[in-house]
């Protein structure tokens, strides 16, 4: 008795350390995509508050390329509000009673990053907007130069993106000129570039040309520009090619995003959940 | 008491600078040091196994909270605590010290970075394997380790320098 004593109290440290390693190996494998994020995310209010100050402080310094970007993305909707005009005079005018109200109904909700890393291979983006401002988990985040990411997780006054550079971040996207579908995916290294995964060797890519979003993932909206064919590589043995986007948006230097508000996503989402609820059922 | 004091407000401090500071280096997306390690390399010697431990959970906790890592740092922090006792152990095996704190002018540079860089080089390396844990690139963790190891051992040896004078 005495010796199990003397053998316990010399391996104590050893104990000590298999459990505290235990606890953080439990939380590592806890970490799936949309759960367990309210333990140790940055949505929580402590670090969300600390971030804030920080952002507060460091914003100022970049107040100037902030302002060409601003200042460029007015012009260009200034641009696009004049052809849109141009263009509703010109229906008005061949039918007089068009209903002007079809389609989805699209609106951003303007929020500022407040946290973000480019350096790991999983990162995420910080907004210092939540669910008091409308955020939800699912909803698309886009900034002026294109996509960012999708929101995983909002408490009320901040929220955590998912962004496209994240190894879990899968986005559907479109090639500019064949309108083939694939899937943009992250495979880490280099915050500039992406990969776009599950183009079918029978499509024609072109070096160069546009990358868009599908719109069908109820996320973003359509047509929203996501990057630029960097490479294009086709393996004979290869049924998909290799394509490599160098991602319009700088991870770097974001700091103000819009976040998509979809209103019919929910009615969308029920939509696909009551085709696989009725396909299990038969 | 005084070194009481002076050492929460070094964790404090500690855990400011990485989740503000040194969590923000983006460098080649490729550089990002932990200084806060540190604070266990800055440790008296003889301090209780048990006692660095837990602080090395707490600041493991904090650094993950301002990360989105959960577990990755409590893993090679708590490591790092408790490798450290033992890698004393080994250095100084008669040791005529007491409870000093090691330091550059008190161990002498060869034995301080005998001490140290094993000690941060195993905490790094443990840091990018768990942070990888899906990932097959073994090697990119170990460069990584590495290169991130060396920067965060000139940022502490560039502090005692400084603290010297």
């Amino acid at each position: 008795m005495r010796n199990l004593i003397k053998i316990l109290i010399k391996i104590a440290p050893l104990l000590l350390f298999v459990l505290l390693e235990t606890v953080a190996v439990v939380l590592m494998v806890q970490r799936s995509r949309y759960h367990n994020y309210a333990i140790t995310s940055t949505a929580n209010v402590v670090a969300g508050g600390v971030f804030e100050v920080t952002s507060a402080v460091t914003s100022y310094f970049s107040l100037g390329t902030i302002n060409n970007k601003l200042a460029l993305e007015n012009s260009n909707l200034k641009n696009e509000i004049e052809i849109l005009r141009k263009r509703l005079s010109l229906y008005n005018d061949s039918i007089p009673n068009a209903k002007s109200d079809s389609g989805f109904n699209i609106s951003y909700i303007p929020a500022k990053v407040i946290g973000s890393s480019v350096n790991k291979l999983d990162n995420y983006v910080t907004l210092d907007k939540g669910t008091d401002d409308g955020i939800k988990p699912d909803m698309g985040v886009v900034c002026s130069e294109g996509v960012v990411g999708i929101v995983v997780t909002a408490s009320r006054h901040f929220s955590v993106v998912l962004p496209i550079i994240n190894s879990e971040s899968k986005i559907s996207c479109r090639l500019d000129s064949s309108k083939t579908l694939g899937s943009l995916i992250w495979h880490g290294f280099d915050p500039s570039y992406a990969q776009l995964e599950e183009i079918p060797r029978h499509v024609i890519v072109n070096k160069g040309e546009k990358v868009y979003t599908s719109g069908f993932s109820y996320i973003f909206p359509e047509g929203v520009p996501v990057g630029v064919v960097e490479e294009v590589e086709l393996k004979d043995s290869d049924s998909f090619y290799y394509i490599k986007v160098k991602l319009n948006t700088s991870f770097y230097t974001i700091s103000y995003v819009d976040v998509v508000n979809f209103s019919e996503q929910k009615e969308l989402k029920q939509l696909n959940e009551n085709i696989t609820a009725n396909g299990q059922s038969h | 008491m005084d070194r009481v004091i002076r050492y929460t407000v070094m964790f404090i401090v500690l855990v400011l600078l990485q989740a503000v500071l040194f969590g923000n280096i983006d460098y080649f997306g490729f550089i990002c040091p932990y200084v806060y390690v540190l604070f266990f390399i800055a440790l008296p010697i003889g301090f209780n196994c048990y006692g660095a431990m837990g602080l090395a959970f707490l600041m493991g906790l904090l650094i993950d909270i301002f990360s989105c890592t959960p577990g990755v740092h409590i893993a090679s922090t708590v490591l790092l605590a408790f490798v450290r006792d033992y890698w004393i152990k080994v250095i100084l095996p008669h040791n005529e010290l007491g409870s000093v704190e090691p330091s550059m002018s008190n161990l002498g540079f060869g034995n301080f970075i005998k001490y140290s860089l094993p000690l941060v080089l195993a905490h790094h390396l443990i840091l990018f394997f768990a942070e990888s844990w899906s990932f097959t690139d073994a090697w990119f963790a170990i460069v990584k380790a590495v290169v991130n190891a060396v920067i965060t051992m000139m940022l502490i040896l560039s502090y005692y320098l400084i603290k010297r004078k």
